[in-house]
Parts: structure tokens; sequence; C-alpha cells
């Protein structure tokens, strides 16, 4: 057993994707899971100067991803399964 | 402004130790080579080149003689450290006093703006006082209609998660009754909703989420103001930078002079080229103050079980910061560390502050790069880890989730991941607390 009882899964899916605003790349913006189906590490990724981020790697499940810029914030739904390789575009 | 950032020239050596508990024999890297240390230790190294880079790049597995691995006495005894100022600066002058609740719970932190009468941990004496709908922002007359137009999907997707952590926190009895509103509505409206498309569900599905947090996800932080107090400011902000250009954000505890403890996943990220470039240290950051400034480190320590394995359970590492690491740094003092039997860990109240990547709880207090706060009892624990209802969100990996024990702070173990069903810590056993302390040790 791992920990209360958080589902165990194989193979993983990945997260990844380019934070957008007005069509141009979003630098330093915070992306994180606030909650998720399985269990999940608590790092936060920070966009680079194309607004590219990349989570990694999830076991499947549902997740909830935030994106945030200061006060601007994006929130999404991702469902991750075995092998999918998630390539978001979010725009703040 | 913020002090500059310090760049050791060194090279760069990160090392394995050895842990990998029942499920993993393997030591360390496939291509290492045994060499020679004056100390007790054998160490496995390999000049790896990792993504190309230099040979001088000393990736290694530090393998800790069994003697060490594995304590005579082992899990079934109570064991910690305490940590001072490390020097002759004693750092516990500020420290502040354990609650010892009615309820019996020790170990709570005493943080400014904060009371234990605001804690929801459940015990027997304490009646529900925070009912799952106490905080809405809605009203009932908008909440139902948005909840039954959405009613179906709710009811086999929402809902068995809501009522999942609403029995977590023990608060079933006030939704009730709320819950079987819904599914009244969702009988009745069944017909209706299922003309929609999937994608307007979805998006409605999502809609509703966002809502459902609102209502349901009370959030019980604190902001840590004075960062630079016992024992915030040994809690230190960690911006990663990835072999691969990827950044990230967590978080890490001073446990020694130049020793940062933090989650294996923030010192070797399989997906983004393993060990970091650097990582840049910013113990006790306060939003765009850094008290105490920033040192980028280069060294890092995890074990093998992590590295090789991926192993949840081993999901700890270290940050070795440099040789020429300022002295106000060198004197904050660490917390203290130690492991107890599983009928002494279980129900023990616990407190996590960290790094939250959102900036912390909405509101006035809310900035990025601020630390957070927040004390729960554990609510379960298992051989290698132990799972909390304490608030968290991604940037808190590496947390310090610790006790008070006689008037010290005892690290119980490494904040790691986040669950719907409770965020969990890498708990601090005889093999982790042996590591540690060898880390420590290699960071005086």
């Amino acid at each position: 057993m791992n920990h209360d009882g958080a589902p165990k899964r194989s193979p993983v899916g990945t997260i990844a994707g380019q934070v957008l605003a007005g069509g141009r790349p979003v630098p330093q913006a915070i992306v994180m899971i606030i909650e998720g189906e399985a269990t999940y590490p608590d790092l936060a990724a920070l966009t680079d100067d194309d607004g590219q981020f990349m989570l990694g790697a999830f076991t499947p499940g549902w997740y909830r991803l935030e994106a945030r810029l200061g006060e601007r914030v994006h929130r999404q739904r991702v469902d991750v399964q075995a092998g999918d390789q998630h390539r978001l575009e979010i725009v703040l | 402004m913020s002090p500059a950032t310090r760049t050791p020239k060194n090279h760069t050596e990160n090392t394995m130790a050895e842990d990998t508990g029942d499920t993993n024999g393997s030591g360390g890297v496939s291509t290492a080579a045994a060499i020679s240390l004056p100390s007790s230790h054998r160490m496995t190294a390999a000049l790896a080149s990792m993504d190309g880079e230099t040979a001088d790049e000393l990736v290694g597995s530090y393998v800790a003689p069994a003697s060490e691995a594995s304590p005579s006495d082992g899990d079934d005894a109570a064991r910690h450290v305490a940590v001072s100022g490390t020097g002759s600066a004693m750092e516990f002058d500020a420290e502040p006093s354990a609650h010892e609740s009615a309820g019996g719970e020790s170990g709570l932190e005493e943080v400014e703006g904060y009371t234990p009468a605001q804690q929801r941990v459940s015990t027997e004496n304490q009646a529900p006082q925070d009912a799952f709908m106490a905080d809405a922002s809605l009203d009932d007359k908008e909440f139902l209609p948005f909840l039954a137009k959405l009613a179906p999907v709710l009811l086999s997707t929402v809902l068995p998660i809501v009522k999942k952590r609403v029995l977590n926190r023990g608060t079933l009895r006030r939704v009730s009754g709320a819950l079987g509103a819904v599914r009244g509505l969702a009988g009745s409206l069944l017909s209706e909703s299922a003309e929609e498309t999937d994608a307007e569900v979805e998006a409605e599905l999502e809609a509703a989420a966002e809502q459902m947090e609102v209502i349901i996800g009370t959030d019980d932080r604190t902001r840590i103001r004075n960062t630079t107090a016992v024992p915030w400011r040994r809690i230190c902000q960690l911006t990663i930078r990835a072999r691969n250009g990827a950044q990230y954000v967590g978080t890490g505890f001073l446990i020694g002079k130049r020793t940062v403890i933090t989650a294996g996943h923030c010192v070797f990220i399989h997906a983004a080229g393993g060990w970091p470039a650097y990582i840049d240290v910013a113990p006790g950051r306060n939003g765009a103050s850094r008290p105490f400034g920033t040192v980028r480190a280069i060294q890092f320590r995890s074990v093998s079980g992590w590295v090789s394995s991926k192993s949840r359970d081993h999901d700890y590492g270290a940050i070795i910061l440099p040789a020429n690491t300022p002295a106000n740094i060198q004197g904050l003092g660490g917390f203290g560390f130690g492991y107890w039997p599983d009928s002494q860990l279980r129900q023990r109240m616990v407190n996590l502050s960290g790094y939250p990547g959102d900036g912390g709880k909405m509101g006035p207090d809310r900035e990025p790069a601020s630390q957070w706060w927040m004390a729960r009892q554990i609510k379960s624990v298992a051989s290698r880890s132990f799972a909390y209802d304490i608030d968290t969100v991604g940037g808190q990996s590496g947390s310090p989730v610790w006790t008070l024990q006689n008037g010290q702070r005892i690290a119980v173990g490494i904040h790691t991941n986040g669950f719907v069903g409770g965020n969990s810590a890498t708990r601090i056993t005889a093999p982790v607390f042996n590591n540690l302390k060898m880390w420590r040790q290699q960071g005086t």
C-alpha cells in the first residue's frame, strides 16, 4: 500500500505546454497541479522565455491544472491516460 | 532590493545514498565504478556524462554501510536529533510554545493571526463546527439550479469526490441534506440534460468544478509574515533550473549549516534531465523580499530508490549549499528530525509550511513566493509515507512536516505529493534518518 488508498496506476502520461497572452508567450508564469485523482508531485513549473513549461509524468487519472501570473489565472482539467503526451496551449 | 545570487565555481557533485527499501536492491547508476573513500563509506561513482555535459559532472552513488542504513534499533524505537543554531549562535531564543489543546493534541505551532480554535481537526470532544456550505459565497438559490443543470454528470463524477473529501474532513452530517437535494433535482432533470453534447457537459462540468472548489475547499492556510523568525527562516524557497532548461519552484528546509532537505523530485527530475543545473535557495523568502539573500547550489543528494527506481516511497533528497555560503545563512539554525513508530506517529499533530505556487490563499495576503503554514493531525500512516489534510499546492514539495516535542521542532516527514484523498509526505524512517544525518555532516 502506498498511502491513504491512493490508486496505484502504472505507466504514465506527460503534461507540457505553452502559456500565451495576447498571442505572445508568457515567461515566468507558474503552472501547477492543484488537485488530482491520483497522487502527484507538488512541484510547480515556471514558464521559460518562450512560455514553455513541462510538468512531467503523471499516473493516469484526472488532474486540475492551474496557470498563474499575478492575478491572471487559468484552470483546466486534464485527463491523463497511459502514454498520453498532453501538449496544452494555455491563454491567460 | 534582493541581494545578488551567488554562484560557486566548483564542479557539481551529486550523489545517491542507498535507500531502496524492500523493493529495489540496486545501489547506484548502471555505469558506476567503485572507488575508495577515506571514510567508512563505500562510494560507487561514475563520470557519467549527462546529456553531453562535461566530464567533471560527477554523478555517483554514495552507499552507506549496512550498519548505518539499517540501525539496530529499527523502527520500533522513537529517535530524534534536535538541531539548534549549529554554532555558537543559538537560534531558539524566539521559541514559540506548543499548544496543549483540550483534546490533548500537541505539536501545533503558534502562528500570528491563527488560533487553535480555527483548526478543524475532528476529535471526539469537538463538535463539527465547519460546515460544508458554511463558507459558500453562493446562496442556495444560485447554487442548486446551477448544480441541477449538471446533476447527471455531477452525480457520477464530482459528487463521489465531494463525498470523499467531506468524509475526510469529518463534516458529512452537515452536507448530507445538500447532497440529497442535488440527487432529487438530478432525478427530475435527467432527461433534459441528456440532450447536451459531451463537449457542453465537459465545459459545464469544469465550470462546476470551479464553483465546487470555492464551496468545498475551505482554504485554511495562514501566511507567515515574519519569515525572519524561527522556524520560518529555516524554510527555503527553491527555484530549480533543470538541465533541459525547464524551471520549477519548490521548498526545502535547513537541518544544518549548509544542508537543505527537500523532495527527491526537486533535486532529481526524471523528466527534465535528472540532477538540476542549479537550485537557487532563498531562506525565509517573503514575497519579493529575500531577507537572507539567495545562494546558488550545485551539489545535490538523493537515494537510489528515487533516482534509479523513481519510487514515491523514497522521494527525498538534499541540497548541499556551497562552502562560501554567507555566515548569516549558515547561522540560521535548522530543524531537528526524527522517527517514531506508527503508534506514536498516527494522529500526531503536524505542521507544514512552504511556498505554494499559487501565492497562497485568495485574499489580501496572497503574494507570489510567500510562505504559508497549516497544521493538522496525521490521518494515515504507511511504512514509508504518511498522509494529512493539510492544504498544499504545487511549489510546496520539500516542505518540512514537523511536530513540537519538548519545545524542539522535529521534522518527521518531507512533503512530496498532492492527492484529493490526502496530501502526503515521505516519512522519516530509520534509513532516511541516517541519510539525513550523513548529509547534514556533509554540509558542515
